[in-house]
């Protein structure tokens, strides 16, 4: 299986929201399309899934155009919705019967994902129990509407929708955002779960942390545009271990300004540097101990995706 | 751009869940228990309000208020008093009493000492000289019942003296029938002849169209209203987009407009079943033919409508013609909106478009049979669907032009459905002021000009 994006530009009147998206996964993961506010990520899916009309471009999966017919999608949307007055039930039945899914089948599915989610009190309401632990002969509770439960609770029914169909290609517009630790680590553990099975995902997120989890290859949009694309570890090695985490037991302030390197912060004797790369670091490991400085961390890495991020919509926002 | 067979995949689908959902709804079954409520206490209310048991009667004529008639007959012919109440059944309570019988002396002059305010005294006559007969009724001035109580009377003893005349001449009972038969005359003017010709024709032409344009009126008004709702649903709940994954937004809007159709006839056929049984169970106890009559008396009757298979199989292709069109231009224009907030000005749009095509109708048809007008309101979108099957069944337009008016109907609906498919996956993701006919050709357009389906 393989996903194939080409070309992909979307203008509205004179202004360009998406210009030549390309990218392509070849084995399963997670790719993840990142961005600032309005760069176009949201857009692209929707092109990608044929919501929106393309100017130019083409999705192909395994070499046909992508659409339902040719591929088992599961898509959560950025802007989460349910019917608010319809029974959740219901509503999941509904979804997953638009997906060619029976409805016995259904059942057995929001059964299995309702206690992954851990949202079965709401759809399967029983009857209170009294003390001894037996079932009161009192009224089962009313099966729960969208407009009942919590916001977080409804992104689990929304995530539900996604995963019923058991899809090949998940689409997760901002999985995470608006979510208690508790439940992102829930979600997370579901996300690891689908890329172990071998699902092709994309995500968009303003959460670089989790992106840099998840993520095996990115693209950077920035006001409709890619500036950075590719293998997440391949772009991170071409910008080197840059960054210097450095403590010591004395100040070495003025070494550090010595050797022309850039300080990006310090608390007391603990140091965030900047260095342009190993030779650099290397050679200032020499002068400290030429100085006699007892050296306690030395730690040399490559920036954070956040890092990267910031650096290239940082570049063009000043561009 | 053609319809393809994949447009329509899961409309099965949403058609089931929109219904079942809309029966379910609790404001729905409330409205429809005050629907069945209404409609099984209308029979009896109307019936009684029209006056069911006078009504009832009123074919048989009631019974006066008089309640015994003194008859002093001078004329010389015999009377058969018992047999009046035989006769005629609104004589069925009052008693015919021949004051010869009497011990008492009855004249002109004594009559007010010896009858009561629910009796009459009649007094038969006949002049020699003259060669004529008089028949003078008379009553108190604080009688209990109506001068025509006592013309009543008096014309009925009248013709008891006739046929007395003739039996005595030997006349046949056959020929006592002819001679007695009533007969009504009607004076007026030609011109008010000529008028009175085109009174009738003009309520006849005028309730059928009426009663259809209320009906179709009443349809699409209920019609836009709910497809509205149906369709600015998943965009105020955010929905479009995840369904739009799953099904195609014309499978959705055709699953609605069907779900919501269904929905309705359902319900006006549950209501005609509730009114239907009401007006059995009150025809027990009630007599309900007063409501025939006092529709009858409006001008409208199954004999005015020329109800017949063929007619109805018009009237019902021309309601789902109409329903159709209505259904369409509601989905694009509840589509269009992006809030609940627009879907009063949204209906309102529909309400005014419908409400055009429903004055059209009333208004031409009162103008005349003028074939050229009933040609180009039949043929003419949204006046055709009111006027097109009237203006056959009142026979102003031939079967031909009536064809011709479904042809461009069914033109309208396609056209309708092209636009839908055109852009209404664009509608379902537009987001902002509810859009307008500008909007919408704007849009219509940028599909064109990319060639880009929309699917």
């Amino acid at each position: 299986m393989s996903l194939e994006v080409r070309n992909l530009s979307k203008k509205y009147g004179e202004k360009t929201v998406v210009e030549n998206l390309s990218f392509e996964m070849k084995n399963p993961g997670v790719f993840a399309l990142l961005g600032t506010n309005g760069a176009g990520k949201t857009t692209s899916i929707r092109m990608m899934l044929n919501m929106l009309s393309r100017d130019t471009g083409e999705v192909l999966w395994n070499g046909a155009p992508l659409d339902t017919a040719t591929c088992n999608v599961g898509y959560l949307a950025e802007e989460r919705g349910l019917y608010p007055k319809y029974t959740l039930m219901d509503q999941l039945i509904y979804f997953a019967g638009l997906r060619g899914i029976s409805k016995a089948e259904a059942k057995k599915r929001i059964r299995y994902w309702a206690e992954r989610l851990e949202v079965e009190e709401y759809l399967y309401p029983q009857a209170p129990k009294s003390e001894d632990g037996k079932k009161k002969r009192a009224k089962a509770q009313a099966p729960k509407k969208a407009d009942q439960l919590s916001k977080g609770n409804q992104q689990k029914i929304q995530f539900m929708t996604a995963l019923l169909p058991d899809p090949d290609l998940l689409i997760l517009d901002e999985p995470l955002s608006g979510l208690d630790p508790v439940n992102t680590d829930l979600f997370k553990g579901i996300i690891r779960d689908e890329i172990a099975k071998g699902k092709y995902l994309i995500m968009s997120s303003h959460q670089m942390a989790t992106v840099e989890e998840f993520c095996t290859d990115i693209i950077i949009l920035n006001r409709s545009k890619t500036v950075l694309a590719g293998h997440l570890n391949d772009i991170k090695k071409s910008y080197g271990r840059i960054n210097l985490l450095l403590k010591t037991e004395t100040d070495v302030t003025d070494l550090i300004r010595q050797e022309g390197l850039t300080l990006v912060s310090a608390k007391e004797t603990e140091y965030q540097i900047k260095v342009s790369g190993d030779e650099q670091a290397n050679g200032f490991l020499k002068l400290l101990i030429e100085n006699g400085v007892t050296v306690v961390t030395f730690s040399l890495r490559e920036p954070s995706l956040h890092e990267i991020f910031v650096e290239k919509v940082g570049d063009v926002h000043e561009a | 751009m053609k319809l393809r067979k994949s447009d329509f995949t899961g409309t099965g689908k949403v058609f089931r869940f929109t219904l079942s959902q809309m029966v379910k709804g609790k404001a729905n079954i409330i409205t429809m228990l005050i629907f069945f409520l209404f409609a099984a206490a209308s029979i009896p209310v109307m019936t009684v309000m029209m006056g069911g048991k006078q009504a009832a009667s009123a074919d048989e004529a009631s019974p006066l208020g008089v309640r015994v008639v003194y008859v002093q007959n001078e004329t010389g012919y015999e009377l058969d008093l018992e047999d009046i109440s035989r006769r005629n059944e609104v004589f069925a309570d009052t008693e015919f009493i021949d004051t010869d019988v009497m011990d008492a002396e009855w004249s002109e002059d004594t009559y007010e000492t010896m009858i009561k305010p629910a009796e009459a005294y009649v007094h038969l006559q006949k002049d020699m000289d003259k060669m004529r007969f008089t028949v003078g009724a008379f009553a108190l001035e604080e009688k209990e019942f109506t001068d025509g109580d006592l013309d009543t009377c008096a014309g009925m003893l009248s013709g008891l003296l006739d046929e007395a005349r003739y039996v005595q001449q030997n006349a046949k009972p056959e020929q006592i029938t002819a001679l007695t038969s009533p007969y009504e005359t009607h004076v007026e003017s030609v011109a008010e002849y000529l008028k009175a010709d085109e009174t009738d024709d003009f309520d006849a032409r005028f309730g059928v169209q009426m009663i259809y344009s209320i009906a179709l009126l009443v349809l699409c008004t209920f019609v836009s209203s709910y497809i509205i709702q149906k369709v600015i649903e998943e965009k105020a709940s955010k929905l479009a987009e995840l369904l739009m994954v799953s099904v195609s937004p014309l499978a959705m809007l055709v699953g609605k407009i069907l779900a919501v159709m269904t929905y309705i006839l359902g319900l006006v056929g549950s209501l005609a079943a509730v009114m239907g049984l009401s007006y059995v169970i009150t025809g027990q106890f009630a007599d309900t033919t007063v409501l025939k009559q006092q529709f009858a008396a409006f001008g409208f009757s199954l004999g005015t409508l020329q109800v017949s298979p063929a007619t109805a199989l018009i009237l019902v292709v021309s309601l789902l013609l109409g329903y159709l069109q209505v259904s369409l231009i509601s989905g694009l224009i509840g589509t269009g909106c992006s809030s609940t907030e627009d879907v009063e000005p949204a209906n309102l749009t529909i309400v005014m478009l419908v409400m055009a095509g429903y004055f059209i109708a009333t208004i031409t048809v009162g103008i005349g049979s003028n074939p050229v007008l009933a040609t180009l309101v039949s043929l003419c979108p949204v006046s055709s669907m009111f006027c097109a099957p009237v203006r056959y069944m009142i026979g102003d337009i031939g079967f031909g032009m009536l064809a011709l008016s479904w042809a461009i109907q069914l033109a309208v609906i396609l056209f309708l459905a092209y636009v839908c498919a055109r852009i209404y996956r664009a509608l379902m993701m537009y987001r902002g002021n509810r859009m307008k006919l500008g909007g919408w050709i704007q849009m219509f357009r940028q599909s064109s000009a990319k060639g880009v389906e929309n699917r």
